[in-house]
């Protein structure tokens, strides 16, 4: 199911608060795992048995963990290992057996001989955050991070929890353990959590939805000219902003409902003044996964020198969003352009003074990185380059207006003005309280905010809905 | 600290709570409705398909489902002047497709692609003894410019020439339609149009001048039998593209105004005292493939072929598939087997603008999905 649909809206959500709410409070978590699997089983109940097993399997190997991890660290070892492994062999199969099966067939194709297919596997929805989220949890175990779930159910209840199920914000169980047991609800917190879900709502039904046909226009053609590159690439990042950072903002307003606080996930990634910063401001729970489970443990553990595990963490970071060549050239672009900072001390932190010509820099590297992304194809990100240097002509933004519609155009404009407007009140502000347009949803703002929901629900409702593009992942 | 919401009104969260009450209470007996017509459930349910069908169903049914499309397609045509995408609003109530419009960056490359693809078509039709004849039917927005809003590019003002002389270059027959219609338009000012202002198509009188041009440029595929074409009737016909201008009656009432169209029909000529009347030598037909030009009976292209060529036409025509998917199907159809040593192939030019391969990008396969 879709946060953005009308069944999630009108139907599911009210039944499930419903239930939620009425039921007593040590029947919350079970509430949650029934409406989390209803939730996910809606997509293909048959990719649910997948989704308990992996979830079992991390409980057992859990309580393995917990109980050797005193007594026999080395056995302990063992059993993560074993554990981490199933979690990865899972991801493996249905993830990355296609893209395998293609690369060994070309290259048995190149030496002549006999290639063979494989029958195409079907991507489990959410599948790489909820096995993250899996290993991080018998990982916390076996490092002492975490306590070993009170029992199945608050462990399900931590794997399943449907604001955050299908693509995150990647919650660790130690963040969120506590708040299983016990957690507090409040007309406030709910209120707050209502507010930031309608402004995820609006983010994602009202600006990235209005660029996706934009969006669309430029990645069904190859064959761009400069001016339609540029732009195109600028309009799908800015569209891939508003649909994952919307996603965000609606998990995490949904956790606030039932009495969760989430990590949260954005930073005003626009106003990063390196690409290193970006990384700290863009999709924080999976940089910090990484950071967590495979940057520092490369360092201290197998005592790579830093940049070589740059190399590898934001390699593996961008395998970890596509199987394909391109998303490789997309970690390690990343990954070059993040050493040479390092090199050249050029690093940033979000808290060091802005610098707008730094932060252009970043901008126009962070659009010649996404083709890479957007495309998912190697040959398509290298034509769009192509169009992108000049060499086949200057362009001009025609294509996208009578391709797809001026309107689309004006919400290309409404949202680069959301993006200055959020980022100069940021940067202004940043050492002060109102740092944020609608820090107090009250009075004028949450007119505001009514009035973008109700056009957010129409434009659902006569469109119909579009998936949030991180699902892909 | 980071810059997000930190304190709500809770009249947010009474507010929202109200709205859901009120949704749960609409849709509830929507649930239970679909619940017990449905059959084969689990079957269904397990593949995602029984979702799938309820979700549609309930957005379909949304109460406010009409009005929100009225309202964006309202807000649409009173900022921009445009309508659904697909569809370019030009001046006088007319209406363009955006496919005449669209240039692709690399147009010689695209031409090349689809000329290479006839040229193998007519080897093809060569090899069997049979003569190619193309009809190119020109861009109504070469045809019509004035009624655009912004001047039309120089690429497509001169494309229909460019496709002909890449035609002549090898060797293809065809039949230059632009300059017998532009030839029409400058003799009769308030003549009938060539093509309907809010529809794709082209007009039965576009048509009728098109059949009379293929007669006139090859003479020897005339015959003797005789037809008659006549029109007692008219009908209002709701041009295709009036279908992207959603916007409410009050706002765009005449530019969604059907378009009054005269119905022709096309007899053969029966001469009771002619000795071949019963018994007369069996015409040879002659193929005719197409596309809706020529597939919409409201044309009657065929009908107006028949009669300028007084012979029989065979028509191979499938509507929304495109000059080449037709001509692939009719090649390999019975049809193709028949005696007619020649083929016309009518062939809207827009198609030449079209690149011969759209790639599908994850986020379209994506959305495929659900």
């Amino acid at each position: 199911m879709i946060f953005t649909s009308n069944i999630f809206l009108f139907l599911y959500l009210p039944l499930y608060l419903a239930c939620y709410y009425l039921a007593r409070p040590q029947w919350r978590s079970a509430i949650i795992v029934a409406g989390s699997y209803l939730f996910y089983a809606w997509w293909r109940p048959d990719f649910l048995f997948l989704f308990v097993a992996v979830t079992y399997w991390n409980y057992f190997f859990g309580d393995l963990i917990n109980k050797h991890r005193d007594s026999d660290k080395k056995k302990a070892f063992r059993i993560l290992c074993v554990g981490v492994s199933g979690n990865l062999a899972a991801l493996g199969y249905f993830k990355y057996a296609n893209f395998g099966a293609d690369v060994l067939g070309a290259a048995l194709e190149s030496f002549g001989l006999n290639t063979f297919t494989l029958e195409h596997i079907i991507l489990p929805l959410g599948i790489s955050f909820y096995i993250f989220q899996a290993i991080s949890y018998i990982v916390d175990i076996y490092r002492k991070e975490a306590e070993k779930a009170n029992n199945f159910i608050d462990f399900a209840a931590f794997v399943a929890l449907f604001p955050q199920l299908i693509a995150g914000p990647i919650l660790h169980y130690r963040d969120v353990d506590k708040q299983l047991k016990k957690r507090n609800h409040s007309w406030d917190l709910f209120s707050l959590g209502v507010c930031r879900f309608m402004l995820g709502f609006i983010k994602k039904v009202l600006i990235a939805d209005s660029l996706a046909p934009i969006s669309e226009q430029f990645l069904s053609n190859p064959d761009v000219q400069m001016a339609d590159a540029w732009f195109g690439s600028a309009v799908s990042l800015i569209q891939l902003y508003f649909d994952f950072s919307g996603y965000s903002d609606m998990a995490i307003g949904l956790g606030m409902m039932m009495g969760f606080k989430f990590t949260e996930n954005f930073n005003q990634p626009f106003l990063a003044k390196s690409l290193s910063e970006f990384w700290r401001r863009w999709h924080l729970t999976l940089a910090n996964f990484l950071m967590h489970y495979v940057y520092r443990p490369l360092v201290r553990t197998v005592k790579l020198s830093p940049d070589v595990a740059l190399f590898c963490t934001m390699i593996l970071s961008g395998i970890w969003h596509g199987a394909s060549v391109s998303f490789v050239c997309f970690g390690l672009s990343f990954a070059i352009l993040m050493v040479l900072e390092r090199r050249f001390n050029l690093v940033t932190s979000p808290s060091s003074p802005y610098n707008a010509i730094r932060n252009i820099i970043t901008v126009i590297f962070l659009l010649m990185i996404m083709p890479f992304f957007t495309t998912g194809s190697l040959s398509h990100s290298l034509a769009i380059y192509r169009g992108m240097s000049g060499l086949d002509g200057v362009g001009s933004l025609n294509a996208y207006v009578i391709g797809t519609s001026s309107m689309a155009m004006m919400f290309v404009a409404c949202s680069v003005i959301w993006l200055v407007i959020a980022g100069w009140i940021n940067v202004r502000f940043a050492r002060t309280k109102g740092a944020y347009l609608m820090q107090n949803v009250a009075g004028w703002q949450a007119v505001l905010l009514w009035l973008g929901f109700a056009l957010a629900v129409s434009k659902l409702a006569a469109n119909s809905f579009s998936p949030f593009l991180y699902f892909q992942f | 600290m980071y810059p997000v919401m930190k304190n709500a009104s809770r009249w947010n969260g009474y507010l929202f709570c109200g709205l859901l009450v009120v949704m749960m209470v609409y849709s509830i007996p929507q649930l239970v409705t679909f619940a017990s017509t449905e059959e084969e459930t689990l079957s269904l349910y397990l593949d995602g398909q029984l979702s799938r069908k309820f979700e549609q169903r309930f957005d379909g049914d949304l109460p406010f489902k009409t009005k929100s499309i009225s309202f964006w397609s309202d807000i649409r045509y009173v900022l921009f002047n445009e309508g659904e995408s697909g569809v370019v609003v030009g001046r006088d109530d007319w209406l363009y497709s955006n496919e005449e419009l669209l240039i692709p960056n690399k147009l010689d490359e695209v031409l090349s692609g689809h000329l290479a693809k006839i040229k193998s078509i007519n080897d093809e039709l060569k090899l069997a003894g049979r003569d190619l004849i193309i009809v190119p039917v020109p861009l109504k927005a070469a045809i019509y410019p004035e009624h655009l809003k912004r001047p039309l590019d120089a690429r497509l003002s001169g494309l229909y020439q460019k496709f002909l002389d890449d035609l002549k270059n090898s060797n293809i027959k065809a039949v230059p339609l632009d300059l017998t219609f532009n030839d029409y338009k400058a003799k009769n000012k308030s003549g009938a149009p060539l093509y309907l202002a809010r529809d794709t198509h082209w007009s039965p009188a576009g048509a009728n001048l098109a059949a009379q041009a293929v007669a006139q440029m090859f003479p020897d595929l005339v015959e003797g039998k005789r037809y008659q074409s006549a029109t007692h009737d008219t009908t209002d016909y709701q041009g295709d593209l009036t279908n992207f201008v959603l916007a409410g009656n009050w706002l765009a009432g005449s530019i969604r105004a059907p378009e009054v169209v005269p119905v022709y029909e096309t007899v053969p000529i029966v001469d009771e005292n002619s000795p071949d009347a019963l018994f007369g030598d069996v015409e040879q037909s002659i193929d005719l493939v197409g596309t809706s030009y020529s597939e919409i009976e409201a044309w009657n292209f065929r009908g107006f072929l028949q009669q300028s060529l007084a012979r029989d036409v065979t028509s191979f025509s499938l509507k929304e598939k495109g000059p080449f998917v037709s001509m692939s199907e009719y090649m390999e159809s019975e049809l193709s087997a028949s005696d007619s040593a020649s083929v016309i192939w009518e062939f809207p030019v827009r198609v030449l603008l079209m690149p011969d391969e759209r790639v599908e990008s994850w986020q379209e396969a994506l959305k495929n999905q659900f």
